[in-house]
């Protein structure tokens, strides 16, 4: 049984951008394995993400 | 192509419901998309910027890719091999009424007799679909759905049963020809209420199978208006929005999963493109913040940024540090195009040419390491 849900979640800016896709990944799994998202904004040196994760019960590959 | 040049190959990207100026209507990126297409070798873009309902323009050189795969592209996960044809199946959400069905399956008809399409019996989901929309906070409008598993199951059935390479899904969208949103996207402002769940709906199927995907939705026709912005009257030509999907579909390039599914290096193919080979990605200014975009910057990838196209998106170049040329229209995006494949550096096409500095001494490097 699978299940798609909207979240919203913020990531600190890192010094290095190129370590933001790695934060990005590692605040989204927290919630379900990501299918769609996106930096929406960023303030306050907070990245503002917006995604559609999927919560699954079995293993779908 | 010079001899012994690689294909010069661009990304276009203009993400689905973020109500981008260019692109988050009918169909209305794809005169974009000629024009980029014919100063490149090979264009990768994706159904939002292809699809324009019953409109649609045959690029020999585009590749029609869902979401989901280019992300997996962009990250150096999956390759995209061409193909010359591939067999769509077709799967209906259970919630489409009979006579709405039937104009579809009519759709797929005319897909097959006039354009020589290969399609699949059509299978319908065991449950509703139960589409959701909802908009965050951002502007952009999002969506999901409620029976996700019954979506998975039809596809699987259509593979397996009807040995589809492709799969195009129909799911009834809600009605709702009095909301002011549908109001505004029909004036060609606003965003499109329905492009983000359509969007998940795709990369569901894509995630799962690794098969091209893409989505129609299911509507009941609006009644007519006068005020009808030419950047939505594609979708309001006729009863389904299927054709442009089907047209896409038919040469949508197969994934290639590796190394992860096990294949060895041999099987892999000489036309099967890796992220490595696009040399330019173009992205809405305000929309950097998309997982395509933030892989590829960390490639030998040159971004470039359109002003012009606003979204509802705050995500800008300056502030995810990302180093981009910047221009503010398409036409300006292509002519840095045109340089960019002739080996020019556009910036000599400006009268901003700075003189080669001596930056220091190399007897001195040491002291700043």
């Amino acid at each position: 049984m699978i299940t798609l849900e909207l979240i919203t979640t913020t990531v600190e800016m890192p010094d290095h951008p190129t370590d933001l896709l790695a934060q990005i990944q590692q605040a989204l799994r927290q919630h379900g394995e990501p299918l769609r998202w996106a930096v929406t904004g960023i303030t306050d040196h907070q990245a503002q993400i917006e995604a559609v994760v999927l919560q699954a019960s079995d293993g779908l590959g | 192509m010079g001899w012994g040049e690689p294909p010069f190959t661009v990304m276009l990207i203009i993400p689905t419901g973020i109500g981008a100026a260019i692109g988050g209507y009918a169909g209305d990126a794809l005169p974009v998309a000629r024009a980029m297409a014919s100063v490149c070798d090979c264009l990768i873009t994706h159904p939002n910027v292809l699809n324009g309902a019953q409109l649609y323009w045959p690029l020999p050189q585009a590749l029609y890719v869902e979401g989901y795969g280019l992300d997996q592209f962009a990250a150096g996960a999956w390759g995209l091999r061409p193909v010359r044809q591939n067999c769509i199946g077709l799967v209906f959400d259970q919630a489409i009424e009979p006579e709405l069905r039937l104009r579809h399956l009519q759709a797929a008809d005319a897909a097959r007799a006039t354009l020589g399409l290969s399609l699949t019996d059509a299978v319908i989901t065991d449950a509703p679909l139960g589409v959701r929309l909802e908009t965050a906070i951002s502007g952009a409008t999002w969506g999901t759905i409620a029976h996700p598993d019954s979506l998975l199951r039809a596809v699987e059935a259509v593979i397996k049963r009807e040995g589809a390479t492709a799969i195009a899904v129909v799911a009834r969208f809600p009605d709702h020809p009095e909301s002011a949103a549908l109001a505004h996207y029909r004036q060609g402002q606003g965003v499109d209420p329905l492009a983000g769940a359509e969007a998940v709906i795709s990369h569901l199927v894509v995630r799962t199978f690794g098969l091209p995907c893409a989505h129609a939705p299911a509507l009941s026709p609006l009644p007519i208006t006068p005020d009808l912005s030419p950047r939505a009257a594609a979708e309001e030509l006729g009863y389904t929005f299927l054709p442009s999907v089907l047209a896409g579909l038919s040469r949508a390039p197969q994934f290639v999963r590796w190394p992860k599914t096990g294949l060895e290096p041999s099987h892999l193919q000489p036309q099967d493109l890796w992220r490595d080979q696009v040399n330019a990605l173009v992205v809405p200014e305000s929309a950097c913040g998309g997982s395509a975009v933030l892989h590829l910057n960390q490639t030998n990838t040159t971004l470039i940024t359109v002003a012009e196209n606003r979204t509802t998106m705050q995500a800008d170049p300056a502030t995810l540090k990302l180093t981009t040329i910047q221009t503010q229209t398409y036409l300006e995006a292509l002519g840095v195009l045109v340089a960019l494949r002739a080996g020019i550096d556009p910036i000599t096409l400006t009268t901003q040419v700075n003189p080669v500095a001596c930056l220091h001494d190399v007897s001195h490097h040491s002291e700043a390491v």
